[in-house]
């Protein structure tokens, strides 16, 4: 009783204090965390991986770092601060649900498969996005993957060699990063196949006009690719890759018509760039933007990152503004708005940061819509499937088994996950959600369709580590 | 564009009892449409757990307040276990229908006299069952609990999957010439001489015989024709776990707590029991609630300790159309002549029952099974009936 008496104590100086947790532990996440804990504020992150840093501010191995030296070292510095500042952190852990109250985040410690309750005062939603996959014919080779996972293994991990060539696919500016990257590495780039037509003349003169200083380098990037030789397309689409001996031949058409092309190499990235990692989101019923044409969630967002919620806040990637000078400046205003709202009121030099980084992230978020609009996707982007394509891995469903389905005039994806059991397997039709968005959209287009629904688990739990949480009392509200 | 139309009957509601319904009037040779709000199976037929119930139930869900009367629905049990056989036959489509046999467990000796109480009430109604100790029940499923002292086994207990059986009768009904509306909703419903005219958002559709299959909404479409009821609708959950190589051969539930727990024909665990979602957002999704899963899960833990390790893939809640009295609602309504209702408690184990009696009922055939008692009057306002057949609209 006595240490359940001094717990409560400790729980309602806590509440006192304003906890303020935060979910994710990239860019976003870590400037909101040091924006917070420099003022005193009790900040809790969590983050699913062994480290904090995210994707782009990832740590490398001990022995990496030992051999090759620190990778983004303003990561660390930031990684750094905020532990020294006193943030707790719950590392290896993540978000699979929502109390009743929505209160509390239902967290499972995957080192341990137990999971308890961490109640807020603020949330701070900063989960990230993920790469965009469209399925084509044999993609679960094991010579695809995504750029990021090119770019990771290249600079992060720097495993060596992880083949001599590479070609990448898929859409957006991270192409040209990770094409970049792979030459820095001496990986010879067979060709950056990108589905949109971006790179125009007319197009890239408003660029330079309005952000001189992001259209460089693009020019850095451009003028590398040029130097080694590397063919940039645009309108094409991969249908299909082969293995052939220790490489691949990807296949592609082009969306106006005219000859396949083949081309040979020996890895294939392909994203069609980034989806925000929405679900808690969703799960507190926050008002989303509009569907875009993968269905995914966008919140509605303000400056600082507050959402419809009361006390929720969703910055950087999940809140759809690309880039971490984006997510680093979201954290910071959003930690900085919290500030306000407990003190009351804003000092000087608090006023000046907030007001510095509005200004910047106006330049960014002004530069995040530009590049989705030079990216604009149509629904003629993703052809239709060969019905020998995989569509759900989890489940093993092949795009021939849409044929009937998706013909019907009502086959929304409810009706189609019913009718084929597409996307209720492990991932929850997180990987096949997205082309199955499109196809039912390519099909009935006056369909609005805004992605499968989320529920709890969002991801898999174990049950022992469920009932865990029937324990309730002030213990298990935080493990501080 | 108005579309008019006329059909013999209009059947409101393309869950499992339109379905069926449909089915059994098209075979018949009967001119049959069927409205929906939004598509086949969605709600309630979409989000159940798909078991056959045979052995007597003898559960509350969780928060319910009312027994129901299970003696009274054992003859009807067994008749709908004949018929499910028979839907099976019938449909060319795998519905997945599983005999799995079924164990209700008792973790008490008054739990246990309450099976054996149970016991006999089945043994008259001809249900067959056996009575097993709990090294008997062990050694027929050696992954219950320590915890569990008696139990009854039940050959006829199973499931079937929902996801097929609605689909299947409904596109078995279409090839026999049943016209379908779906995201169609009906606005008011009025009666003019001996014929019903549905006025939707699309049209307007006449017919002689009107059923209302429409689960919790039963008593919306009903105000349409002045007919008073009051549904108590509540939304319940059901989780799912990853799949596993086969373990649970049986549908398991408890004697006197909420639970129900098999694992389906993909492998899955299936885990329900009637525990309620947080609250019933009607049409839309109810949010699940944390308590009951936990409560849910530790419970099925405890007769099933195998269950602590399995990873659960997700949960979902679903509205159910019950009733104050927690009984079935079947039958003609009373001073409307022509509209027919089905609904309220077990409507999934029922499906074929209550399609093959409303056919009957509407050919003015004597029903296979006595239904007299479970008509919709017994909920009805006194006022309600006197104004059945009046359209406030029209």
């Amino acid at each position: 009783m006595a240490s359940e008496s001094r717990l409560r104590g400790r729980y309602s100086e806590m509440k006192a204090t304003n906890h303020v947790v935060i979910v994710g532990g990239g860019p976003a996440g870590l400037a909101a965390a040091e924006t917070l804990a420099r003022s005193g504020v009790l900040v809790t992150i969590i983050d699913e991986n062994p480290d904090l840093g995210g994707q782009y501010y990832r740590r490398r191995t001990k022995g990496t770092t030992d051999q090759l030296g620190d990778y983004r070292i303003d990561g660390t510095h930031l990684i750094n601060s905020v532990k020294k500042l006193g943030c707790t952190v719950l590392t290896d852990s993540y978000v699979w649900g929502i109390s009743n109250d929505k209160h509390s985040l239902l967290v499972e410690n995957s080192l341990v498969g137990k999971s308890s309750r961490v109640s807020f005062d603020y949330l701070i939603v900063a989960s990230g996005g993920h790469e965009i996959h469209y399925p084509f014919s044999n993609w679960q080779s094991t010579k695809v993957m995504t750029p990021g996972m090119l770019s990771r293994l290249v600079t992060i991990d720097a495993i060596e060699p992880i083949g001599r060539r590479a070609i990448l696919v898929g859409s957006g500016p991270f192409l040209l990063a990770v094409a970049s990257h792979l030459i820095d590495s001496g990986v010879a780039v067979d060709g950056v196949f990108e589905v949109t037509r971006p790179y125009r003349v007319t197009k890239f003169s408003i660029f330079a006009l309005f952000f001189p200083g992001k259209c460089l380098l693009f020019l850095h990037y451009r003028f590398k690719l040029l130097k080694n030789g590397v063919k940039l397309a645009q309108g094409s689409r991969l249908r299909s890759v082969q293995d052939s001996g220790d490489g691949i031949i990807a296949t592609f058409d082009n969306k106006s018509g005219g000859e396949s092309v083949l081309v040979e190499s020996q890895l294939l990235g392909v994203g069609y760039g980034f989806r925000p990692n929405s679900e808690l989101l969703e799960a507190l019923n926050v008002t989303r933007e509009e569907p875009t044409i993968f269905g995914h969630f966008y919140p509605k967002v303000d400056r600082f990152g507050r959402t419809s919620q009361a006390n929720v806040f969703a910055v950087g990637e999940v809140s759809g503004i690309e880039g971490f000078k984006s997510a680093i400046f979201g954290g910071v205003l959003s930690g900085e708005r919290i500030l306000r709202d407990i003190k009351g009121s804003q000092g000087l030099k608090s006023a000046l940061i907030t007001w510095v980084h509005q200004l910047r992230s106006i330049y960014e978020e002004a530069f995040a819509k530009f590049l989705k609009k030079l990216y604009q996707f149509d629904l003629e982007d993703f052809p239709n499937l060969d019905s020998g394509v995989l569509l759900c891995r989890c489940e093993g469903i092949y795009a021939s088994e849409l044929d009937g389905v998706l013909s019907q005039s009502e086959s929304d994806m409810a009706y189609v996950k019913s009718e084929t059991r597409i996307g209720m397997g492990l991932c929850q039709g997180r990987m096949c959600g997205t082309a199955l968005n499109i196809l039912v959209k390519k099909k009935c287009p006056k369909f609005v369709s805004s992605g499968f629904s989320v529920r709890m688990p969002f991801r898999p739990v174990t049950i022992g580590s469920v009932i865990e949480l029937e324990s309730v009392g002030t213990r298990d509200d935080i493990d501080v | 564009m108005t579309l008019m139309s006329d059909s013999d009957v209009i059947i409101i509601g393309g869950g499992i009892l339109g379905a069926s319904l449909a089915f059994e009037l098209t075979k018949e040779s009967i001119r049959v449409q069927l409205i929906d709000r939004s598509s086949v199976g969605r709600e309630g037929s979409g989000a159940t757990a798909g078991n056959l119930h045979i052995q007597a139930v003898h559960t509350r869900r969780p928060g319910q307040v009312i027994a129901l009367d299970n003696v009274r629905l054992l003859p009807l049990q067994i008749a709908a276990s004949r018929l499910w056989d028979d839907a099976e036959q019938e449909l060319p489509e795998d519905i997945e229908l599983r005999r799995t046999g079924g164990l209700t467990v008792a973790e008490s000796e008054l739990q246990g006299e309450e099976i054996l109480l149970k016991r006999r009430h089945e043994i008259e109604a001809g249900i067959p069952g056996e009575i097993l100790s709990s090294d008997e029940a062990r050694r027929l499923l050696p992954e219950l609990g320590d915890s569990v002292q008696l139990a009854e086994y039940c050959p006829l207990d199973g499931y079937v999957n929902p996801l097929k059986v609605t689909p299947a009768w409904m596109r078995a009904a279409i090839r026999q010439g049943l016209t379908l509306r779906t995201h169609d909703e009906v606005l008011n419903i009025s009666k003019v001489s001996s014929s019903w005219i549905v006025k939707t958002k699309n049209g307007q559709f006449t017919c002689s015989k009107l059923v209302i299959v429409a689960g919790p909404w039963m008593d919306d479409i009903l105000s349409m024709v002045g007919v008073s009821i009051r549904m108590n609708p509540v939304a319940i959950q059901m989780h799912l776990t990853e799949r596993l190589a086969p373990r649970l051969p049986f549908l398991v539930q408890h004697i006197a707590e909420g639970m129900s727990i098999k694992q389906v024909s993909a492998g899955q665990i299936m885990i329900g029991g009637g525990w309620p979602a947080q609250y019933l957002a009607l049409g839309e999704t109810s949010d699940i609630s944390v308590e009951s899963m936990t409560g849910n899960l530790s419970q099925a833990v405890r007769i099933l300790p195998f269950l602590q390790k399995v990873r659960l893939l997700r949960s979902w809640s679903g509205a159910l159309g019950a009733t104050a009295d927690e009984m079935p609602i079947i039958g003609e309504v009373p001073g409307a002549e022509g509209l027919f209702v089905a609904g309220g408690t077990y409507a999934f184990t029922f499906a074929p029952l209550w399609a093959k009696t409303l056919l009957n009922l509407i050919l003015k055939r004597v029903p296979a099974v006595d239904v007299s008692d479970l008509g919709i009057g017994r909920l009805m306002n006194a006022s309600g009936s006197q104004r059945a057949g009046d359209n406030r609209n029209g």
